[in-house]
């Protein structure tokens, strides 16, 4: 914990280390949202017709 | 190593968001019931987590098809009329709901009705020769209602063979939820799934609870925040106050002075339906002159008559009382097309039959056939003919 800590404190390392965070981050909400929202069924799109 | 920093600092922020949510649906899902009872949305009929948990002690769940989705913007609407009221019928269906898909909702949900009663509105043209079509039944499959239809215990084995059997033969195009649905059937019938599939399996039915959860808090704050909106911006709708505020019961009579009224203001047309539809339907009416001359056997063959004893079977095992609500068709309409009166009448009588054998009650409407503004439409309910379906709830409610 002592040693993360102190890597952040490298604006370098930490710049880089939060660029990274961000797109695994963005990368594992994008999947979330597909699988939570999405409709996962593979059957062909059905067409709702009036009577 | 930096890499692996940042995925796991990033799983840990997932984690937290997901945890958010979590807590977030479920605590908007229940919300507000008396609106959840009325909305109309398809996604509301197929969330168990939704049905379930908004499910109050002066409501009972009323089982139909497209004509929810008709009238909404009148006072003549059961989500209008029951507005205030202290009553509240759960409308569970859209276009395509059918029968079998409410056999399968009814099991699934019965053991959170408090008043054990429910009402199924019956639509001839479910009646035709074909049944439910597969595309349409599949698009209103829910998954998570089908297993717990079958880890319903009040049920018999035959029903769940009939509902299990008809189900796998109507998703034939969904080969992914087909294997599934038909596992699931296998695993209630005593076969024991190894164990990396019987967890798989209990992995995949929370995801689909949260995923059931997520979604349906997630519309129900949209749909309910856009008819805030919308109402704000209306003026008043006809047939004003239909609420008796002391009894907490609709002013029946009221309301259907107020139907007949907001029919007869509008341009009339030989139909007697609303001016709007008309207007849509009145290029295609050449072609439509005599086009049912020949349906002799009309809505009187198919699997929708068995797909309707199942649902009455259901409310039988369960210990639900039900109420068929007999629905006609247009008279005026139909007339038109020379669909013939016998074939008509052979349908309201063979559903009279059904209802005899199994001892249910019904609403009959089959002689409103020609009762002016009854549909908004060729089939849909309209003005005084939901004010009828609504009173007729509403008396099967109180006694």
């Amino acid at each position: 914990m002592k040693r993360f800590i102190n890597s952040l404190k490298n604006k370098k390392a930490a710049r880089s280390l939060l660029s990274w965070t961000g797109i695994f981050y963005f990368l594992m909400m994008v999947l979330y949202l597909y699988f939570i929202l999405g409709n996962l069924s593979n059957a062909p799109k059905f067409v709702y017709t009036q009577f | 190593m930096e890499k692996m920093k940042a995925f796991l600092l990033a799983l840990a922020l997932f984690l937290l968001t997901v945890t958010g949510i979590h807590i977030a649906a479920g605590r908007g899902v229940n919300t507000d019931p008396v609106f959840y009872s009325g909305w109309t949305d398809e996604a509301k009929s197929l969330s168990y987590v939704g049905l379930t948990l908004n499910m109050q002690t002066n409501m009972i769940p009323v089982f139909g098809s497209s004509e929810f989705q008709h009238g909404l913007d009148t006072s003549f609407h059961p989500a209008a009329v029951f507005r205030g009221s202290d009553f509240h019928p759960m409308l569970i269906g859209a276009g395509y709901y059918q029968s079998l898909s409410h056999s399968v909702t009814l099991a699934a949900i019965e053991k959170s009705l408090s008043c054990r009663k429910a009402v199924l509105l019956l639509s001839p043209q479910w009646f035709r020769k074909t049944g439910v079509l597969p595309q349409a039944y599949l698009s209103r499959f829910s998954e998570i209602l089908y297993g717990k239809m079958l880890e319903n215990d009040a049920l018999s084995e035959k029903t769940k063979d009939y509902i299990s059997d008809r189900t796998c033969l109507l998703l034939q195009k969904d080969s992914q939820t087909l294997a599934r649905a038909a596992k699931r059937k296998a695993s209630v019938d005593g076969n024991v799934l190894p164990w990396y599939e019987a967890f798989l399996e209990r992995l995949w039915d929370s995801f689909l609870t949260e995923k059931d959860s997520v979604t349906i808090a997630f519309r129900q704050k949209t749909a309910k925040t856009r008819l805030e909106k919308e109402e704000s911006a209306r003026p008043s709708q006809e047939g004003g106050q239909s609420v008796d505020a002391a009894a907490g019961s609709p002013d029946w009579e009221a309301l259907k002075k107020a139907a007949i009224a907001a029919g007869d203001a509008e341009n009339q047309n030989p139909f007697y339906i609303d001016d709007k539809a008309y207007q849509r339907l009145k290029p295609y009416l050449p072609g439509k002159k005599g086009m049912n001359a020949s349906a002799k056997g009309g809505y009187q063959y198919g699997p929708e008559f068995e797909d309707l004893s199942c649902f009455l079977s259901v409310c039988e095992e369960t210990g639900i009382e039900p109420m068929l609500v007999i629905l006609p068709v247009n008279g005026y309409y139909y007339d038109y097309t020379e669909f013939p009166k016998t074939a008509r009448e052979a349908y309201y009588t063979k559903i009279r039959q059904i209802a005899s054998q199994y001892q249910v009650r019904t609403a009959d409407f089959s002689d409103q056939e020609y009762t002016r503004y009854f549909f908004e439409d060729r089939v849909h309910l309209g003005k005084i003919g939901w004010v009828m379906v609504n009173e007729a709830i509403y008396q099967f409610f109180k006694e």
